[in-house]
């Protein structure tokens, strides 16, 4: 199992710069929580490391080797997995056809399991996608479609997994499930990057988070210091400016 | 005054660049040009005609030579066979494809894009092949004789009739953008992307389809029947898939959608056809050379990429997408301060405004909902919690008309809407957001919101581009203004929904429909993908809407948020109603934790907390919910 680290990290959209100098580590069976407020860069982060972004500056690394100028799929197949703010799947596909796409860059590896296998594992956390395997994945509610997402994310058997707002539309019983399947994947030594809007919920399921706000990390720490201090935590969120504890 | 749909008019500084060519073009290219301007001209103007039914309305034809040829032969029929004058000819001429296009549409308007596009070739095809066969239009031969535009006691001369025809080009450009830039046009360019959301905003999707179609296929023919005048003659072989290409080289490398686009790419292409015919047999695969390459040099089209190496030259304020990250803090902050201290409001009485019965609804085989029923009061907020695949953006699509259901019934203020049309349920007040929020990515945040005023701003294709209904549309601009400033979003007004985060992309929507002052607002994941700040907006915001009487039905998972917010909550579970009640009597109702919060309750213990006081448990749900809040505190 490797760590992802960056360093660096400043890129942006067109002439307009995102992130500015963001240095983050996941460690192998760690979850990092990474929070903050809408438009803070937290989805170009996930990007940037991903190999989706081009990066006006900084180092990506997985383990010892330097990612940087590596296309999205060879990153895959170095085990870095990302699952994307808006799904992306391919509603014209059925379900099982989404899930065998998402061990494209993976399924040569002499060590890879079967496909079968590996979708045994995903019906196993959403039993609801064994039910429509065949169904096209259009067809799916909203909720559905997000397990689609994370268990088309789950088949190429990262080491290190990057989650969007992977509880977006998903019902508070289903977070718990989900909750407790990100638990699971880090005592088997998986890396996880999690991006979530609840922040407290986020904090409280990993071991270290990071707090972003206008492309800067205001916060940085283990996650039970972090809930322990709320002032800072808010502070950070919002910004000192704009806050008025008392 | 700004305007609501621009700031400034459009498009002036190419109709200068344009005009600017007209005129420099000939003693540039020498007396060869005027034939080929003149033509240029023509092209233009068809390619006007495309631009509008496929730039602007998303449905692409290929069976324009159809068109030119029945302006063509409209012009020569009327002025050669009945001695009509010119400029009735050219009405004509406007006319007879007109009503061609709106016999297609009946046919095929409701296919797919592909296969109308198909549709549509098979007519251009089929046109020449008809007039080839019959004798009144003199079969192969074709008929001439075609009498030239009079200027006093004289023709015309091929300069003049060059500089005539560009006029009439550039009239077409000025009215075209009129039409680009009102409430009509709006309308166009959304539902050209999307469908749903145009119906769900009032617009007669099927109607104005048609309307496009027409206007683009009337433009066209006169564009025929102008070449007719110009070549005196007439005959099928003219009328050849060889314009359909031509056009769509014009339309996409000028800039598909934009209207001057089209007209300079026409341009363009008349320049490249000049001189590529003087290489003989290698004309084609010159010009399909340099059709490759244009697309390579100007991707998007000549006029998009113009203006983006303008935009990107002019410098850009760091606070236009910087801001939103803390911006909205602050304006948060204050409402949140309320949201604590709201004072639950006493549950909203009255007969019940909204009623849904027994509906169901299969999807081949799969129930997605099963005898439903649900009644909502005046000024209530009704939530609507549930698993996933529940059925809950079903039931709100029923409402809203965008699924009909195989039984049971809708009814809002005593109106049966089961089976009215979605467009027409907006002008019963119905207003909704999606699941995912629906945007046209390509259109402003201030675009996208000014279509919510759909029904209360002029709608007639004529009163859009003249009259007064442009004055009202203009007017319009301080409500949008107005509403996009409450949601904390009035710095974004100008950007691109492609910019914005999913936040953002969710409070426009939201505000798509506050400018509306809906009756009956639907909410699907109101406020999921919102941050703490954002949240806090929406609450206060939905509150004051059904303060003021708003009926309000919204999905949301965020339990803490829906006991909050909602007077009632009704828990949909595999298409039945599982429960209802409060906020509070529901999430500790036993089976709804089992089915839908796995097992927890509304703070996440394990188990049922059968003796919990209601206004603890709502206080706790403060602590977990709003960050923004207890800043405020």
């Amino acid at each position: 199992m490797t760590t992802l680290k960056a360093h660096g990290i400043t890129c942006g959209y067109g002439k307009l710069p995102v992130l500015h100098d963001i240095a983050l580590e996941v460690d192998p069976g760690d979850i990092v929580a990474l929070v903050g407020p809408n438009g803070a860069g937290k989805t170009t982060l996930l990007k940037a490391l991903s190999g989706e972004m081009g990066l006006t500056g900084g180092k990506v690394f997985i383990g010892d080797q330097d990612v940087t100028s590596w296309s999205i799929r060879d990153r895959i197949a170095a085990g870095l997995t990302h699952v994307p703010e808006h799904r992306h799947l391919f509603p014209n596909l059925s379900v099982r056809d989404n899930l065998l796409l998402g061990q494209v860059a993976t399924r040569r590896k002499p060590e890879a399991r079967s496909a079968d296998e590996l979708m045994t594992s995903v019906v196993d956390l959403f039993p609801v996608l064994g039910e429509r395997m065949k169904s096209a994945a259009g067809t799916l509610s909203g909720g559905q479609q997000q397990m689609l997402a994370i268990g088309r994310g789950l088949m190429s058997e990262p080491s290190m997994i990057l989650l969007d707002e992977p509880s977006l539309g998903l019902a508070p019983g289903v977070v718990e499930r989900l909750l407790d399947a990100f638990r699971s994947l880090a005592e088997r030594g998986v890396g996880i990057l999690l991006v979530e809007q609840y922040v407290e919920s986020a904090l409280a399921v990993s071991s270290r988070g990071y707090v972003l706000r206008s492309g800067h990390i205001s916060l940085e720490g283990a996650s039970p210091e972090l809930l322990g201090d709320r002032d800072r935590l808010v502070s950070a969120y919002f910004g000192t400016e704009n806050v008025s504890v008392h | 005054m700004t305007s609501l749909l621009a700031r400034r008019p459009r498009g002036i500084g190419w109709l200068a660049f344009i005009t600017a060519l007209v005129f420099v073009l000939p003693p540039a290219l020498g007396s060869d040009w005027d034939s080929v301007g003149t033509q240029a001209a023509i092209w233009a103007m068809a390619a006007i005609g495309l631009d509008l039914m496929w730039g602007l309305a998303g449905h692409a034809s290929l069976g324009q030579q159809g068109f030119i040829a029945l302006g063509a032969y409209a012009v020569a029929v009327v002025t050669v066979k009945w001695g009509w004058g010119v400029q009735a000819a050219l009405v004509v001429s406007v006319l007879v494809a007109a009503v061609a296009a709106l016999a297609i549409g009946w046919i095929a308007l409701r296919l797919k894009e592909i296969y109308l596009a198909l549709a549509t070739l098979g007519f251009g095809l089929m046109i020449p092949t008809i007039l080839l066969a019959l004798e009144y239009t003199g079969k192969a031969t074709g008929l001439y004789g075609i009498p030239g535009i009079p200027a006093g006691d004289h023709m015309l001369n091929a300069r003049q009739l060059y500089l005539l025809f560009w006029g009439i080009a550039l009239v077409m450009v000025v009215l075209s953008l009129r039409v680009r830039y009102s409430m009509t046009g709006l309308s166009w360019r959304v539902f050209a992307h999307n469908q749903d959301v145009a119906e769900s905003c009032g617009v007669n999707t099927v109607r104005e389809k048609r309307k496009a179609f027409a206007v683009g296929a009337g433009l066209t023919g006169l564009a025929g029947g102008l070449y007719a005048v110009s070549s005196s003659a007439v005959s099928p072989a003219t009328f050849s898939l060889h314009i359909v290409l031509i056009l769509l080289v014009a339309v996409v490398v000028g800039g598909k959608g934009t209207i001057v686009g089209p007209v300079v790419g026409a341009m363009g292409v008349s320049v490249a056809l000049l001189y590529s015919s003087k290489l003989g047999g290698l004309t084609d695969v010159v010009f399909g050379l340099g059709f490759v390459l244009a697309l390579k040099v100007v991707p998007g089209g000549f006029v998009q990429t113009v203006q983006r190496v303008a935009g990107g030259l002019r410098p850009r304020r760091q606070d236009t997408a910087h801001a939103p990250a803390v911006a909205p803090v602050d304006e948060a902050t204050a409402p949140a301060a309320h949201a604590t201290d709201h004072v639950r409001r006493a549950a909203p009485t009255g007969d019940p405004v909204l009623t849904i019965q027994g509906v169901s609804k299969n999807f081949r085989g799969v129930i997605a909902l099963s005898d439903v029923g649900l009644e909502v009061r005046p000024g209530e907020i009704h939530g609507i919690v549930g698993p996933n695949g529940a059925g809950k953006s079903t039931l709100l699509a029923v409402v809203s008309g965008l699924i009909h259901p195989d039984a049971g019934h809708v009814t809002w203020k005593g109106q049966e809407l089961t089976r009215m049309p979605a467009w027409r349920r907006a002008s019963t007040g119905l207003a909704r957001t999606f699941q995912t929020p629906q945007l046209v990515t390509d259109l402003t945040v201030r675009e996208n919101v000014a279509l919510g005023l759909y029904m209360s701003v002029g709608k007639g294709l004529v009163r859009g581009v003249v009259g007064r209904e442009r004055a009202r549309l203009n007017a319009t601009s301080e409500t949008v203004l107005a509403v996009l400033d409450r949601l904390g979003l009035a710095h974004i007004a100008e950007l691109e929904c492609s910019e914005l985060s999913f936040g953002q992309l969710r409070l426009t929507e939201f505000a798509r429909c506050l400018v509306r002052e809906p009756g009956l607002l639907l909410l699907d994941e109101a406020a999921s993908g919102l941050d703490q700040a954002e949240k806090a907006l929406l609450v206060d915001e939905v509150r004051k809407l059904a303060d003021a009487g708003t009926t309000v039905c919204l999905i949301e998972h965020d339990t803490d948020l829906v006991a909050r917010v909602c007077d009632n909550v009704t828990v949909l579970d595999a298409g039945v109603v599982l429960a209802r009640g409060t906020g509070d009597e529901i999430f500790r109702n036993a089976s709804v934790q089992a089915s839908y919060m796995g097992g927890r309750d509304l703070n996440g213990r394990s188990g049922i907390t059968p003796t919990a006081d209601a206004e603890a448990m709502a206080l706790d749900a403060h602590d977990l919910v709003v960050e923004g809040e207890r800043v405020a505190d």
